[in-house]
């Protein structure tokens, strides 16, 4: 056996591009069904992790998806607002507490959450090095954002303005990093937080400017009363908010009336929690309110269905792999017949034959199912991925 | 040394037929088997060698009447005993020259192998001038070096019968005599008894007995 098992060996080696192309391709053929399982059960399972640790949204009205992807994952930016005033009523219901989510915007690729200190302790987020927000203009950055854009504490990160011809809109503003996220294994980890205001500032409902009264230039000034200066579009806006323009930075408008996305309400008990979801339903609030593991479960059931085909497939593929396989097989034995007569004429047994080519296929399927092993291995690194770019 | 008596032998579907009466070849000799093709010289070496049996008669090679053999047992006696030469050298090409030479003990488990094997193969081959060739692959050699490997294959265990077909069959003349030479000279150097078939009518001095398969006389 010993002595098959080294010609097998021999001749896997002298042929090795057509082992390492068979290899592979078994490898793959193997990988795909359980890599694709690994992928759903874990998204699955980090999923509604997430969103069993998240009691209650609110939203405006619309698609609840949308409402929970926003919420959770940070992405989908484009759904309705809602009004902070409605944080203040729900807390004054003596339900819960509610937390703010403001999740509109993007730092170079990565969403900017606007939130309160509330949110860290409920996602249980600990600060690996610097602190956590205190200012308005300072941010707290993921793991994954610290080390995808190389950034550290003391450094700053610019919002992507939405529109780069638009200059009466979103100007982009230079934020100062305070704090590195330790890494929690879930969308936090891809996120740069900030608190609402520097939010609403990005979003040009707050600014900061000259201070217009101490304007000499008369060409920056549209109108002025004793009530009111209108200054033009040539008055100096402020891009980063530090400690010597902090007092030129302000908002107008009602502080109710701003716009979240959405709220995260941890209700003290099960019954405070059905209490509220009963004065949503009976139309006392207007929002809508969702339990987010119904929908992400609703959601899963879709790529379920959807894995059935891919299921069907890969059934499919494997047999048809199994054929070329057998194929490759029988034609390598027809090629390698006079070898095998060789063999043969000089002493070997048929059941000698069998044992070296029986060799040759067990190794080419343990390199084969190595490979498999490997790749499922490092489907672990890709989870978060996979349900950024596939799921949500 | 080999004794063939009343043997007849026919393929399946085929009108050939192989009648011998009674054949000898004497320990030690020498014996070239000549004629055209179709006369049944090539089957002629796979009955001695016990890789087909006949449906008549008795094959005796030494002591042993290999025609009663079992299957497993004709193949024990031959790698132990005979020696395989092949026109077209039958060398595996992803073996290198040392594996090629030690291939009877990887495909047969009756004979087993030791370092002593190794030192064999090594002078052999050293004896045959491939020494220096040991980690080559047969399509890094020439066509006599490759049949000097064959060679070195065939004599490793020490056989006391070499059946060699056509061995300078796909040799130019230059090599033809100088495996021919080698030949000759591991046969008596090893004490075996040699049988041939070939169509080089000018390889044929040195043979001590030649054998026309056309009629099964000795000229």
């Amino acid at each position: 056996m010993k002595q098959s098992f080294y010609l097998a060996i021999k001749y896997l080696m002298f042929y090795k591009f057509r082992t390492m192309v068979l290899t592979l391709s078994i490898g793959l053929i193997l990988f795909l069904p359980l890599g694709l399982e690994r992928l759903i059960s874990e998204s699955q399972s980090q999923m509604l992790a997430r969103s069993d640790a998240t009691p209650l949204l609110i939203g405006a009205k619309g698609s609840s998806t949308d409402l929970v992807i926003n919420t959770l994952y940070f992405e989908k930016n484009k759904i309705e607002f809602i009004h902070l005033g409605l944080l203040d009523t729900l807390n004054n219901m003596d339900l819960g507490y509610a937390i703010p989510i403001l999740s509109a915007f993007k730092a170079r690729g990565f969403p900017i959450v606007g939130t309160d200190l509330d949110y860290f302790s409920f996602r249980n987020l600990s600060i690996a090095s610097g602190r956590n927000l205190q200012l308005v203009g300072e941010c707290v950055i993921g793991s994954e954002v610290a080390e995808q854009l190389d950034l550290s504490v003391g450094e700053h990160l610019v919002s992507s303005p939405e529109n780069f011809i638009d200059l009466a809109g979103v100007y982009p503003l230079k934020m100062h990093i305070v704090g590195v996220l330790n890494p929690s294994n879930s969308p936090d980890d891809y996120a740069v937080f900030t608190d609402l205001k520097t939010n609403w500032i990005i979003m040009g409902l707050g600014h900061g400017h000259q201070d217009l009264q101490a304007l000499n230039d008369p060409s920056l000034i549209l109108k002025k009363d004793s009530a009111q200066i209108t200054a033009s579009a040539k008055v100096f806006m402020y891009n980063e908010i530090n400690t010597k323009n902090m007092d030129d930075f302000h908002f107008h408008g009602r502080m109710s009336d701003y716009p979240i996305s959405s709220v995260l309400f941890v209700p003290k008990d099960v019954k405070s929690g059905i209490i509220l979801r009963g004065r949503f339903e009976s139309k006392e609030l207007k929002e809508q309110i969702v339990v987010p593991t119904v929908v992400v479960e609703n959601l899963l059931q879709t790529i379920f269905r959807i894995k059935k085909i891919f299921d069907m497939v890969f059934v499919l593929i494997g047999i048809a792999t199994f054929i070329i396989v057998f194929l490759i097989v029988i034609l390598t034995l027809k090629l390698r017949k006079d070898e095998l007569f060789t063999m043969f004429t000089i002493g070997s047994s048929k059941y000698k034959t069998v044992e070296i080519v029986g060799f040759e296929l067990i190794i080419t399927l343990f390199l084969s199912s190595s490979i498999a092993l490997v790749f499922y291995g490092l489907t672990g690194f890709y989870i978060e991925t996979f349900i950024r770019n596939f799921i949500i | 040394m080999v004794e063939l008596e009343g043997l007849f032998f026919q393929y399946p579907d085929s009108q050939f037929q192989l009648n011998i009466d009674e054949l000898d070849f004497a320990r030690g000799s020498k014996t070239a088997l000549i004629g055209t093709s179709g006369y049944g010289k090539t089957t002629f070496l796979n009955i001695v060698a016990g890789i087909i049996t006949p449906q008549k008669g008795t094959v005796k090679v030494g002591d042993e009447i290999i025609s009663a053999l079992g299957d497993a047992e004709r193949r024990n006696f031959r790698i132990r005993h005979i020696g395989f030469i092949f026109q077209d050298f039958k060398l595996i090409p992803y073996l290198n020259v040392m594996d090629n030479i030690l291939l009877p003990y990887r495909i047969n488990s009756s004979i087993r192998m030791n370092d002593s094997t190794w030192q064999s193969a090594l002078s052999i081959a050293e004896e045959l001038g491939i020494g220096n060739k040991m980690k080559k692959y047969p399509d890094k050699l020439s066509q006599g070096e490759r049949q000097r490997v064959a060679i070195c294959r065939a004599l490793l265990n020490r056989p006391s019968l070499i059946l060699a077909d056509e061995p300078t069959g796909n040799l130019d003349p230059e090599n033809k005599q100088r495996i021919m030479d080698i030949l000759f000279d591991s046969v008596e150097k090893f004490e075996s008894t040699l049988i041939t078939v070939t169509h080089d009518h000018d390889m044929l001095e040195g043979f001590e007995t030649i054998i026309d398969f056309k009629n099964f006389q000795a000229l």
